[in-house]
């Protein structure tokens, strides 16, 4: 009886439902004059290797809850790192690295802080942030980068 | 959403001002009478609902009406009603919206997109963010429509019926926790919004939670019981559930409240389809294509009815069917159709020589039909003739081939081309990469095409040999229960097709 109820629980846990594609969006203050930038550079930015845009301005890099399917996606496109690991290197970034509770937390905080730049789920977007291309594609388009299902 | 109105004294004096804002005269509340002239609102971020404009009351009423129509599932209704405001008022923006949004006819949505776009100046902000939002998404600038969609939701985050709207297309597009957040931001604002039930129950569905989607339509069915689309959605939840007299039933009783409610007719042939009864599903199916109201869905029925044979393994019969289906979709100037029974009957051939001829021959259809049928719908067509032409070469192991015909497929995906051609690529180029035994390789490819059942068959291989055995098994279930009619479903769905149809899938799985 107990093997068939661990049986059930074990198969409601595989129950199937459909996975979705999804696309997540890097996002930077309205006053950046980039609206582009390289799988090459995005990857310097979000680790804060680049700590500063070409006019001077700090990088602050604005992300979500990476333990959600986006920010796994994130992760395994840029970052090559496991949820855990990546709260271990934000913490050690001294405030480059800020990770916040939601998309809406993120959106608010780029939209309100010059230099920043985010990262957040494509049906996030309002037009309060700039969306950037990611090796010159904008999200949802064929081929964009930080794709995943 | 509210509705304001000008009168036709207001438009002249409107003209005379150069269209002053300060000359709105009337307003009236989205859904009931005309009320006392008031003055324009200097903005919409005071109100509760999405402003609705128009010059006249007629139209007003029209929209209104279609609006309660589409809520209740009525789309054909729903779009005459608005056909009938655009006429009393041709510069309708948002009328131009929703039948832009609704109707299946491509030159028809785009006819109205654009009156909707030239009509955007005398619309206000917040009809002006949905216009953005529709132009987006119809025009492949998604970035620019999502944007539009949640500027309007800022603007109007009360607003039950944007909420729902929102979700609805959110729920289309697949995103399933957006479209939930706003399904039930519209709930949070009227317990009894009965539609919105109705998309719960669906997005519940969608997760493979079968018994909170039946509370949902449940309710959606105790808030309008003598609607026949809740009836048809309960019915739907019982079919999935595998309730099938249960769900039959359900059917009936929304066909006795509106003997012309021809989804229901349409989903009575589905479940005996499903159940593998075929000539009582063909029965019913000819029910459907009579009280259809377009000749597409003739079209559409008449394969589906056809579609039994296949399921039945009796493919003579399916020709003889799908023959005739082709030949009915010609005589109502059904071309896509027409080529669409083509390829299908490619699909099943047992006989590689004729399924090249009947590959050639929907070729030859579609580009016959080029310029007189909108571009995109050729080229959705076009790309599942060119995924069937790659499962055939690989099941004949010509690699050239069938990599031509998915290089084909990725060119018109680059290019700009819709959501389905894209997944028809991705899952083109999953299933090449599998029979390659990059099985790894193949995985995020097929995951694209997650609702067909035969990108998921070969998915449940690709993650067996990946050693994802999780997955594969919980795939694998999920085909088994797959209780949604189509000729994928058809051709690999295990339990009811003792013989695989499946060219490529059959071919890999074997190796």
């Amino acid at each position: 009886m107990r093997r068939f109820a661990l049986y059930c629980i074990s198969m409601m846990l595989l129950a199937p439902s459909l996975c979705s594609a999804r696309d997540v969006a890097v996002i930077t203050d309205k006053t950046n004059p980039l609206s582009s930038v390289s799988n090459k550079d995005l990857v310097k930015l979000l680790r804060t290797d680049t700590a500063k845009w070409s006019d001077g301005r700090k990088v602050i890099v604005f992300l979500s809850d990476p333990y959600s399917a986006d920010g796994k996606l994130l992760l395994e496109k840029t970052y090559g790192m496991k949820p855990a690991a990546l709260k271990t290197f934000a913490d050690g970034q001294k405030g480059g690295i800020v990770i916040l509770s939601s998309d809406e937390e993120v959106v608010k905080a780029v939209a309100g802080q010059p230099g920043a730049i985010g990262v957040v789920n494509v049906y996030s977007i309002n037009s309060a942030v700039k969306v950037m291309k990611v090796d010159g594609k904008l999200p949802l388009e064929p081929g964009y980068l930080l794709h995943g299902n | 959403m509210a509705t304001k109105q000008r009168s036709g004294l207001a438009r002249a004096w409107l003209a005379l001002l150069s269209l002053a804002a300060s000359s709105v005269l009337s307003a009236a509340a989205f859904g009931g009478e005309p009320q006392e002239s008031k003055p324009a609102p200097a903005s919409g971020a005071t109100q509760q609902r999405l402003p609705v404009t128009t010059t006249s009351a007629a139209a007003a009423r029209y929209f209104e009406n279609g609006m309660a129509q589409y809520e209740m599932h009525r789309w054909n209704f729903a779009l005459n009603d608005w056909r009938e405001a655009v006429k009393l008022d041709p510069h309708f923006a948002l009328a131009h919206v929703w039948i832009s949004m609704t109707t299946v006819d491509p030159a028809e949505e785009a006819s109205h997109r654009e009156q909707a776009k030239a009509s955007a100046g005398s619309a206000s902000r917040g009809e002006q963010l949905v216009i953005a939002w529709v132009s987006g998404i119809h025009e492949n600038r998604y970035v620019d429509g999502i944007t539009a969609m949640n500027d309007a939701l800022s603007m109007y985050p009360h607003d039950k019926r944007l909420n729902f709207l929102f979700g609805y297309w959110l729920y289309k597009q697949d995103q399933y926790d957006f479209a939930e957040k706003l399904t039930q931001r519209a709930l949070g604002e009227d317990p009894n919004y009965a539609t919105a039930y109705n998309q719960m129950g669906y997005l519940y569905s969608r997760r493979g939670d079968y018994a909170k989607a039946l509370e949902a339509t449940g309710k959606y069915v105790q808030l309008l019981p003598n609607e026949p689309n809740p009836h048809d959605s309960y019915g739907e939840m019982l079919r999935l559930s595998g309730r099938f007299e249960e769900a039959l039933e359900q059917y009936r009783m929304a066909l006795k409240i509106d003997p012309t409610f021809y989804i229901s007719q349409k989903e009575l042939g589905e479940t005996y389809a499903i159940m593998g009864d075929g000539e009582r599903a063909r029965q019913e199916y000819a029910k459907a294509v009579h009280e259809a109201p377009s000749d597409g869905l003739k079209a559409e029925y008449l394969q589906k009815s056809a579609m039994t044979y296949v399921r039945a393994r009796q493919y003579a019969q399916a020709d003889h069917a799908f023959l005739d289906a082709a030949a009915k979709a010609r005589a109502m100037q059904q071309w896509v159709w027409e080529a669409r029974a083509y390829r299908i009957m490619a699909m099943y051939a047992t006989d590689p020589a004729t399924a090249a001829k009947d590959l050639e021959k929907a070729e030859t259809l579609l580009a016959a039909r080029k310029g007189t049928v909108a571009q995109s719908d050729l080229d959705e067509e076009q790309a599942r003739i060119w995924r069937v032409r790659a499962e055939r070469a690989l099941s004949a192991s010509n690699l050239a081939a069938a990599r031509k015909a998915v290089n084909n497929l990725q060119q018109m995906a680059k290019s700009g081309g819709s959501t389905s051609i894209e997944r028809t690529y991705q899952a083109a180029e999953g299933t090449l990469l599998a029979s390659e035994r990059k099985y790894a390789a193949a995985v995020p490819h097929l995951e694209e095409d997650f609702t067909n059942p035969i990108s998921m068959k070969v998915l449940v291989m690709a993650y067996e040999k990946s050693k994802a055995r999780s997955q594969a098994r919980a795939l694998q279930k999920r085909l088994e229960d797959w209780k949604i009619p189509s000729i994928e479903e058809a051709l690999v769905v295990p339990q009811r097709q003792p013989h695989s149809g499946a060219v490529a899938a059959k071919k890999m799985t074997a190796k």
